[in-house]
């Protein structure tokens, strides 16, 4: 046979092939070995129904005659309720099943990273086999208590509106939940993208979602560079509801190997709500008694057990990570449905994205009002802690007086640059898509919109004083900024505000007064925010304790 | 079909080839008549399909094992479809066969093979099987050519695959 | 100022008086028409006896100097100096009216002098504070123009640090890009390599497996078969199983 030529670069010999056919030859031996065989009693709906099999564990998997696999989940007195991951169309009643005593596992390593496979962690982006891989179990418990330790380090996702109000921790689990089109997957995508540099391997596990918007989001990944760090796990709308229920599952095995291995790990599950749907289905099929909204009675179950393996693990264990970001679709706003309320109540935290404020332009559409993480203000650095200030309160108040002000009532001079404010803050906490802010950029441009930098613009200049702000800081300040990426410290405040204020005096509104008075509008904005504090200090208060 | 009834059937049976005296033949034969049902889906269908009237269905077996098998065999296979039950004669012969071996303080074990297996061959292979699992074996010999060499032999839901087949599944699987 | 006008109002009183004085003298030297009428008529009788006797006498030639003794009385005996009631009244005059004039104008003439001496001064002031504004004005052009200088060469100086940067950036992040590239496109061959190997493998493996099926299927003579049997039959009693 002579050489097979693909393209230039690319021969292959046969003796490649003449000596891999011969390692597995050399592997052979034909062994005569007892085995314990089952029938199938009845299939359909990609459930099995096995007959014998005494021995047979939960969640092991189960070998049909033409080589399929299922996974056994119903153990009953006379048979085996197994789900078939794949199409059933080959499996016939009567047709013998083998118990192979595996447990589901997935293959695991650095040979996934730039990768996309499917739930059973087989390579469906037809780049070949998969190489540097280790089988691992896909359902391990959590560590326990001794094995983990709060969390500090940061989670950057790029988005000024979380980082700043929502900040997010490595090993923490942050849910993200809207209605449908209100951009959660471009926050996850975000934070993924924003990892680039990091050291953190990103998992994105999409699950029943159409294989278009799939495809659509591993090009964004491989064209901005982010698929060198991450891995694909796709269930796609048309897999078999096993499948959809299991990808979670093994993602995150993906994920905690490297968390075991001392590294800092990011899964996105996209999303929990349609997993829940493929697991009621597989259930109902299986025959397990509906409870409410016709979940099955373990569904809490379902996603405890998946974010509990999200952790930060203690340094006798490596110091590892697995941070998780849940999905959450809600329809029509309704977070008390039972989904939602179970991953609310499993998660350290959420990121509400609301539709009003998305179709009113503000983008992401985070609502800083309720959204909360419960543990992330300890991993967030200093700088941006210096930065944020009393934005949060800032925008509280300024929710409340926009509301008032929509009545046209006349507001005094404090609530009117309150308001005021608020307008530009708002501005300034929007963001495109796939743009992610590193730390350092978000630091400036926060501080300068905490400080009241902002007050005398004009709502539509926010944006340009941000980007020239940005623009005159990476060239006249490179070692501040690369002082806060590095460290997440400002070294000296004073001179940090201060070149905010040399850009702000020199800064060419679009308006014709705003040149002039911006001195004066510092001298202001520090009294407004004495105001502030010490008008509402109950805020204060209830901001800590969040 | 219940086990309660396929019991009935086989206890059935195995006393009329018991009160025939000739229970070894009976039980041989309607074995063979069974595993050879089994393998015939057509011919199975055939006989448990409620369009053709009972007669025919009847005359059909006769047609079938005539000349071929004892009297009283035929009569029993003839019985059994006569009751409607002539798609579940695979399983009513099973648990008579296995009722049988029972009797006689024996396990049932199917084997399969390419080729008829001389009743040297045959005791060796009980005995190897005592000596390996501990349990006494009364061994039936099914012939079915798609094992293509050696044996398999199943005893309840436990399988020893020694055949050429499953070493080439095997083979397949390795390089798969 | 004051004093000065007041030095001035008083010379002028001081020039009134004495020309009201001097006035007086003279006025009692010369006479007035009426009396050197009646003088020259007394002298005329006293020289001639009565008048009428020279007009009777037809004394034409003394009428006729009797004449022009009169008519030098018509004629003033001084031009300049007045006759004295004329004096009195216009010094009386001249006094009540410089004592009007004393009283109401001076004040008020004082005022206006004051109020334009005041503008003046103040005109003076505000010039002068122009001029000083019109300095610092100019100092702080020139401070600015000095600042914008300055800024402009930061900018420029900026600019080219920027520029650099930008193109070193550029040229860094070409080269990773070219790298990338390399290392994807390097990645996609070896990926498509591995793959090609993997399906050229099954297939082959499929085919080797294939054809050895057939050859068994076939093949299997009867004393292989018992060899077959008989091995398995030891393998069981062996406990291989």
């Amino acid at each position: 046979m002579s050489d097979l030529t693909i393209n230039t670069a690319l021969t292959i010999n046969t003796d490649d092939i003449a000596a891999a056919i011969r390692g597995n030859l050399d592997e052979f031996t034909p062994s005569l070995e007892q085995t314990t065989v089952g029938r199938v009693l009845e299939v359909g709906d990609g459930i099995a129904r096995v007959s014998g099999l005494p021995g047979a564990a939960v969640n092991e998997m189960l070998r049909f005659e033409n080589g399929l696999v299922g996974l056994a989940l119903n153990l009953d007195e006379e048979s085996i309720g197994a789900v078939v991951l794949g199409d059933v169309e080959g499996i016939v009643e009567g047709q013998a099943v083998v118990a192979t005593g595996d447990i589901l596992s997935v293959p695991v390593g650095d040979g996934l990273l730039s990768r996309v496979v499917n739930p059973l962690g087989e390579p469906i982006d037809g780049k070949g086999p998969l190489t540097n891989v280790e089988p691992r179990r896909m359902e391990i418990q959590a560590p326990g208590i001794t094995g983990r330790k709060p969390v500090h380090e940061p989670m950057q996702t790029g988005i000024k509106s979380i980082d700043s109000l929502i900040p997010i921790g490595r090993g923490q689990r942050e849910l993200i939940i809207g209605d449908r089109k209100t951009g959660k997957t471009t926050v996850a995508l975000d934070t993924i993208l924003n990892q680039r540099g990091q050291g953190v391997k990103c998992i994105y596990v999409a699950i029943g979602q159409k294989a278009s918007t799939v495809a659509q989001s591993v090009a964004t990944l491989e064209e901005l560079g982010a698929m060198e760090y991450t891995v694909v796990v796709n269930a796609p709308a048309s897999d078999p509801a096993p499948f959809k229920f299991l990808a979670p599952y093994g993602g995150c095995a993906i994920g905690q190997h490297w968390m075991e291995n001392g590294e800092h790990a990011l899964i996105v599950y996209d999303d929990l709500s349609k997993q829940a749907e493929a697991y009621r289905q597989v259930s109902l099929l299986l025959r397990r008694p509906p409870g409410r909204e016709a979940f099955p009675g373990d569904v809490f179950y379902l996603h405890s057990r998946l974010l509990e393996r999200a952790a930060k693990l203690s340094d006798e264990r490596g110091a590892g990570s697995l941070t998780a970001l849940p999905i959450i679709e809600t329809k029509a706003g309704d977070v008390s449905a039972f989904i939602p309320t179970n991953v609310i109540s499993i998660t350290d935290g959420q990121i509400f994205l609301q539709d009003d404020l998305f179709k009113s332009g503000i983008r992401p559409a985070v609502d800083v009002g309720i959204s909360v993480s419960r543990v992330g203000s300890a991993a967030q650095v200093s700088a941006m802690k210096a930065a944020t200030g009393t934005l949060k309160g800032d925008l509280q108040q300024f929710r409340e007086l926009e509301a008032f002000a929509a009545f046209g009532s006349d507001l005094d001079a404090v609530s009117s640059a309150q308001l005021e404010r608020g307008y530009r803050l708002t501005e300034l906490l929007k963001q495109g898509v796939n743009s992610p802010y590193p730390v350092d950029e978000q630091a400036v441009s926060i501080y300068a919109g905490t400080r009241g930098y902002l007050d005398k613009l004009e709502v539509e200049d926010v944006m340009r004083f941000e980007s020239e702000l940005l623009d005159w800081f990476r060239t006249r300040h490179r070692e501040v900024m690369a002082k806060i990426r590095s460290e997440g410290v400002i070294d000296d405040e004073e001179a940090f505000e201060a070149a905010i204020a040399a850009f702000a005096d020199q800064f060419a509104g679009s308006s014709i007064d705003t040149a002039e008075p911006e001195a004066e509008a510092q001298g202001e904005a520090h009294s407004d925010m004495v105001d502030s504090e010490t008008t509402l200090p109950e805020e204060e208060i209830t901001r800590d304790e969040i | 079909m219940p086990d309660e009834r396929l019991d009935g059937y086989a206890e059935a049976l195995l006393a009329v080839a018991a009160a025939e005296g000739q229970s070894t033949l009976i039980e041989d034969e309607l074995f063979r008549i069974g595993e050879a049902l089994r393998a015939n889906d057509e011919l199975l269908a055939a006989l448990s399909d409620s369009r053709f009237p009972i007669e025919r269905r009847q005359g059909v077996v006769e047609d079938l094992l005539g000349d071929k098998a004892s009297a009283v065999t035929t009569a029993l296979v003839s019985m059994v479809v006569g009751t409607g039950h002539g798609g579940h004669l695979p399983d009513i012969v099973d648990a008579m066969v296995a009722r049988g071996a029972a009797t006689r303080d024996r396990v049932l074990a199917k084997v399969r093979s390419a080729i008829e297996l001389t009743e040297d061959q045959k005791t060796r292979l009980a005995q190897a099987i005592k000596s390996s699992t501990g349990t006494d074996v009364e061994i039936r010999v099914i012939i079915d050519e798609s094992v293509l060499g050696g044996l398999v032999t199943e005893i309840g839901d436990d399988v020893i695959d020694g055949s050429v087949r499953h070493r080439q599944s095997q083979l397949r699987e390795n390089f798969g | 100022m004051t004093a000065t006008i007041r030095r001035l109002a008083g010379a002028f009183g001081l020039v009134g008086v004495l020309v009201v004085l001097g006035a007086v003298p003279a006025a009692a030297v010369g006479e007035t028409t009426g009396s050197c009428v009646i003088e020259e008529v007394g002298r005329a009788e006293d020289k001639y006896g009565s008048l009428d006797v020279l007009e009777e006498t037809h004394q034409e030639d003394k009428l006729k100097k009797f004449g022009e003794d009169l008519e030098k009385c018509v004629e003033a005996p001084s031009p300049i100096i007045p006759e004295l009631d004329e004096i009195i009244w216009g010094g009386a005059a001249f006094l009540i009216l410089f004592g009007f004039m004393w009283w109401k104008g001076f004040p008020a003439v004082q005022r206006a002098m004051q109020a334009r001496s005041e503008k003046i001064a103040a005109d003076l002031d505000a010039a002068e504070q122009a001029k000083t504004q019109a300095t610092t004005v100019l100092a702080d052009h020139e401070a600015q123009l000095a600042g914008a200088k300055a800024e402009a060469a930061q900018i420029i100086e900026d600019a080219r640090a920027q520029a650099d940067l930008v193109a070193a950036e550029i040229q860094a992040r070409a080269n990773e890009e070219v790298a990338q590239m390399r290392a994807r496109a390097a990645a996609d061959i070896e990926s498509a390599r591995s793959q090609a190997v993997s399906d050229l493998r099954g297939v082959v493996a499929d085919i080797a497996v294939g054809a050895a099926e057939r050859v068994i299927q076939s093949n299997l003579d009867v004393d292989t078969q018992r060899a077959l049997v008989d091995a398995y039959i030891d393998e069981v009693a062996g406990g291989n199983a």
